[in-house]
């Protein structure tokens, strides 16, 4: 295997045709901790996908040949590698559409190497983690997913059964984003699809259960036009 | 120009034939005079427009000598271009009769077949009911007193169809006068040659009013068309005056932060290794800021355009208005730092209609100037009440607020309040809320504070609109 000399080093492949962006992303990502590969087109990008087995890839979705959205739908024809979309912030509708298509996180150009890093690193840690611990923690939330017990600064609180699924279904896809179709799909079903207003309902009740402040959510954030995420704080 | 003063000028565009050139211009149109792209059909060159000249019924291509502002004319409505203006063209390069384009020729003088016969027929109607109302009259007067209805209706004709009708009216009414009412009735012969007399008086003042109310009709046109001018000519230089604010404003505020990142970049690259590292910590934390605020400028100016381009589509969705300005803060949470932002909202208020990004950018907008325009010490308000149909948004400062007189003016473009250096922006920010509200159907306006500050209130309908926008 072409891997065994590196095992620790996590392969990174970026699909931008922007040479200066893929020149900032290597001297910012290549390090100990990741190796970087290049590609600067869609077919390209497919191929080094197949033949690099990388373990994320950042995609632009404005590649010159074929639809960022039709790369992401090709790659989960057989990978589940994690794939994280680098748009700008004009186009919500495409990143839903990215993330409907099965891209695990965005980030909105321009974006600094803080944040690129704690999307790759989260990335990776659901992509290794596949079993989640039967208790979460973040900041004061404790979730125990055992005895379905949520806790705030040691104060038991009481969810509805939505309110609970809700939470549990961002917690086992913590720090990722969850678009309302997602998250609508998973917990009332394909029937509700077109009804985003018992989310924003059921999400604004959580809010004041588990927030400190509501209005400046910590635990679950809105991404405008685009969906839910649960932050675990380190 | 062929045929001075006397062109007709006829553009033509490839799916609707053609259509006079003064009336108006299209995007497509002033392309194709500026030959800049690829839709000209392929008969014709670049730099070259086709006209149909009607008084010698052929097509020239006329080089286009002189396009100036052709660029800027796209942007602005075309109805509101004045051709003496906008194109200049130099003597017919070559006189053709293009294959493709026959058709339209003969379409073009159908047209003016018609409209010129619409005339005439016009002045045989009205000779109709003037005939038709002496017969009436004919038992109480004297057949030269009926005269008097036939100058009546050239009058008539003279300001309605013009000159040219007008003298054909004269000359119909004479005929029909004679045949109808001077004995020997039903003939053209005449019994009495005092008729004659009568004949030649009533053609020539026919003749004298029609020329006469003609050269009054040309010159109040000429009048309203030098009006109309002068108000286009307002309207270009008020739209010059924007065009070179936003150029200003656009060098200004992006010029500023890249002085600051060259340099700061410059400084690292030439001799970082001599800074302190504190130093070096500073010029980074510049460069970065100012990067940030270029971006914040990009935005704005993106919003603008797209704003006044129609081509914001509003998503409106119910929406949690506490998530609204969660989101809100959220954005603004570095730029905020450790200001103390109150949030006040009704208990129990239920999910608003409104597009979630868009309103997130007006708030973010209003909480960045309230930011920039008070001192880091004091508050910042946010409150949602609701009142009858409508929810109430303040954002409230402690700042010098605004004087009475420029507050209808602080959401106008390029707009700025004389303030402290730092607060530097592209007078685009609250120009952007306005636009962004109004398609929601909704009201923003600011008003000064009791006790000091401004307060910035925006109106929003709580129903959902039936029109989807």
């Amino acid at each position: 295997m072409k891997d065994t000399q590196a095992t620790t080093q996590h392969r990174i492949l970026v699909i931008d045709d922007e040479s200066a962006i893929r020149r900032f992303l290597h001297s910012a990502l290549s390090s100990e901790e990741f190796s970087l590969h290049e590609a600067e087109s869609g077919h390209s990008g497919l191929s080094a996908a197949a033949a690099l087995r990388p373990d994320v890839i950042l995609l632009d979705l404005g590649l010159p040949d074929i639809d960022g959205i039709e790369v992401i739908r090709r790659i989960r024809e057989w990978s589940q590698v994690p794939i994280i979309i680098l748009s700008v912030r004009e186009r919500e509708d495409d990143k839903v559409a990215a993330l409907d298509a099965g891209a695990d996180d965005y980030l909105t150009k321009p974006f600094g190497v803080g944040e690129l890093l704690a999307r790759i690193r989260a990335s990776l840690r659901r992509s290794i983690i596949q079993t989640s611990e039967p208790v979460f923690t973040s900041g004061d939330l404790m979730v125990d997913l055992n005895l379905r017990r949520v806790t705030v600064a040691d104060n038991e609180i009481q969810l509805t059964p939505m309110e609970y699924d809700l939470l549990r279904l961002l917690i086992t896809h913590a720090d990722k984003v969850l678009t309302h179709g997602q998250i609508l799909k998973q917990i009332w079903g394909v029937a509700h699809q077109e009804q985003p207003q018992v989310l924003r309902v059921t999400v604004s009740n959580l809010r004041k259960k588990i927030e400190h402040d509501p209005s400046r959510p910590r635990h679950i954030t809105t991404e405008p036009g685009v969906g839910y995420r649960l932050k675990q704080a380190e | 120009m062929p045929g001075k003063g006397n062109v007709r000028v006829y553009y033509f565009c490839q799916e609707t034939g053609f259509y006079q050139g003064e009336s108006f211009l299209r995007e497509r149109d002033l392309a194709e005079v500026e030959g800049v792209t690829s839709i000209a059909p392929p008969h014709y060159g670049k730099g070259e427009v086709p006209i149909f000249d009607v008084s010698t019924q052929s097509w020239t291509l006329h080089k286009v000598q002189q396009t100036d502002g052709a660029r800027s004319w796209l942007s602005r409505d075309p109805k509101h271009i004045d051709m003496k203006h906008t194109v200049s063209l130099e003597k017919p390069s070559v006189s053709c009769y293009p294959v493709q384009n026959s058709h339209r020729k003969v379409q073009g003088i159908i047209v003016n077949f018609v409209v010129a016969a619409r005339g005439y027929i016009g002045s045989l109607l009205l000779v109709a009911v003037a005939t038709l109302v002496c017969e009436f009259i004919r038992p109480y007067l004297v057949p030269t007193n009926m005269v008097m209805v036939y100058q009546l209706v050239v009058v008539i004709a003279a300001v309605k169809l013009g000159l040219r009708p007008a003298i054909a009216t004269a000359f119909f009414g004479v005929l029909a006068f004679d045949f109808f009412f001077v004995p020997p009735r039903l003939t053209f012969s005449v019994a009495e040659k005092e008729y004659l007399v009568t004949f030649l008086g009533f053609f020539v003042v026919g003749v004298i009013i029609s020329s006469l109310v003609a050269k009054v009709r040309e010159q109040s046109l000429e009048r309203e068309r030098l009006s109309k001018q002068a108000e286009k000519a307002r309207i270009l230089q008020v739209q010059e005056n924007l065009e070179r604010a936003l150029l200003n404003s656009i060098s200004h505020d992006f010029r500023t932060p890249l002085v600051s990142i060259k340099g700061a970049l410059s400084a690292l690259k030439e001799k970082g290794d001599r800074l302190s590292s504190q130093a070096r910590q500073e010029l980074l934390e510049t460069a970065s800021d100012e990067a940030e605020r270029l971006n914040r400028f990009v935005g704005n100016l993106l919003d603008m355009t797209r704003l006044e381009a129609g081509a914001m589509r509003l998503k409106i969705e119910p929406s949690d208005v506490q998530e609204l300005i969660g989101c809100a803060l959220s954005a603004m949470e570095s730029r905020l730092g450790a200001r103390d932002v109150s949030v006040k909202l009704p208990p129990g208020l239920t999910l608003v209609p409104l597009d979630m990004v868009l309103m997130t950018q007006v708030l973010v907008n209003l909480l960045d100037n309230a930011n920039k325009y008070s001192s880091a010490a004091s508050n910042i308000e946010i409150e949602a009440t609701v009142s009858g149909d409508r929810l109430i948004l303040t954002v409230a400062d402690r700042g010098p607020g605004a004087p009475e007189s420029e507050l209808p003016h602080i959401f106008d473009k390029f707009y700025h309040v004389q303030v402290p250096e730092k607060a530097g922006g592209t007078g685009l920010g609250l120009s952007i809320c306005r636009g962004i509200v109004e398609a929601h159907a909704g009201k923003i306006m600011a008003k000064n504070r009791v006790g000091g500050g401004l307060v910035i209130e925006i109106l929003l309908p709580l129903a959902a609109r039936s029109e989807e926008l």
